[in-house]
């Protein structure tokens, strides 16, 4: 540390805390009510009752398992003897792979490609369109007052 | 304080830990919502923040009640909801801003040298501490947010080089001469000032 490192050091360590504004802990207080106020569905999901958890994640797995069987079973009737091996031993993660490829393959062999090419284009269309015209009415009625007005922006 | 404890019980449903929360908080508002104002460099938004660091206290309540350092624990909290809040902001604005290299139309910092200057011993002896502190914070809040930030990071948070230039995604180069600007910048603001004489000093 030099001559001014440490002085400035020095004044920063000494510098006294800011009071903080009457108003902070109040409102800290109602937000912290207002949040143990709302009904359990509406609190994140650790607040949630245990066995509510219990229930939702056993529905969301059933909802998961219900939705893949059939792509499963489709993809056991026509993959060999070591595929199924490997499943039933718990290397899941390739045979899932293997599900998402093979519906989205599916879905996409069913779209023209001229219909995703368009859709493509048309949400980039979309977003420039928008976010120049965001950009240009805030130029447009923002900047140039506040510089008319002598604020530095 | 005792207000805020009777409304917490009036609600009908008490809050857990609320009776050691209110006084924690009361405890340790001052050092968040300073935190939060020296990173800013402005304090319209700084209670937002400083409430929502106390939210997140609350919720971890019972991990900090039993910690040594609880002052860290909120120390680290606001300096990264500070900074996230820093990013966002300038992300959001920087597209309908002026475009401009940071630094270069800033003020005048780009013009000034990447040294410390010189400064004597004595640069702050003559000024009594209330001044001293007015200074300091009024020279802080005029630092451009590229030296504000590392310098209060590195000063206030101790915070080594290395670990700035990571946190802010910015070279270490840049950030010590970012540092060591500001610490001029501080230093011209405390040489600049006149000691107050006392009131009712007989002339």
């Amino acid at each position: 540390m030099n001559n001014l490192d440490k002085i400035i050091d020095k004044v920063c360590k000494q510098q006294p805390w800011l009071g903080a504004p009457a108003t902070l802990s109040a409102r800290v207080i109602a937000e912290i009510e207002r949040r143990s106020a709302l009904p359990w569905w509406r609190q994140s999901f650790r607040h949630w009752p245990v066995p509510v958890r219990a229930a939702f994640v056993a529905a969301c797995g059933g909802a998961i398992w219900t939705s893949l069987s059939a792509p499963l079973a489709r993809v056991f009737s026509t993959v060999n003897a070591p595929l199924t091996w490997a499943y039933q031993t718990g290397a899941t993660v390739s045979l899932v792979n293997s599900v998402f490829g093979h519906v989205s393959g599916d879905l996409a062999r069913s779209i023209s490609p001229l219909w995703l090419y368009g859709a493509g284009v048309g949400v980039c269309a979309l977003y420039v369109f928008f976010a120049g015209l965001c950009a240009a009415t805030y130029r447009t009625l923002y900047v140039s007052v506040n510089r008319t007005a002598g604020i530095k922006l | 304080m005792q207000a805020q404890h009777n409304r917490m019980r009036e609600t009908g449903q008490e809050l857990i830990g609320s009776d050691k929360f209110v006084p924690f908080m009361h405890a340790y508002q001052d050092m968040v919502y300073s935190t939060v104002v020296r990173l800013l460099g402005r304090d319209d938004q700084a209670e937002d923040i400083a409430q929502e660091v106390f939210l997140k206290a609350y919720e971890n309540f019972g991990m900090l009640q039993d910690s040594a350092t609880p002052g860290g624990w909120l120390k680290t909290v606001a300096t990264n909801l500070s900074l996230n809040y820093l990013s966002r902001y300038r992300k959001r604005w920087s597209f309908f801003s002026e475009f401009r290299r940071q630094g270069e139309s800033e003020g005048s910092s780009a013009d000034e040298p990447a040294f410390d200057i010189a400064v004597p011993d004595t640069l702050v002896d003559d000024l009594a501490a209330s001044q001293r502190a007015a200074i300091v914070e009024q020279a802080l809040a005029e630092l451009p947010d590229h030296q504000r930030i590392a310098l209060v990071l590195y000063h206030f948070e101790e915070m080594p080089y290395a670990d700035i230039a990571r946190r802010l995604n910015v070279s270490l180069p840049k950030i010590k001469v970012d540092i060591m600007r500001g610490r001029n910048a501080l230093a011209k603001a405390l040489a600049g000032a006149r000691p107050t004489e006392p009131a009712g000093k007989p002339s």
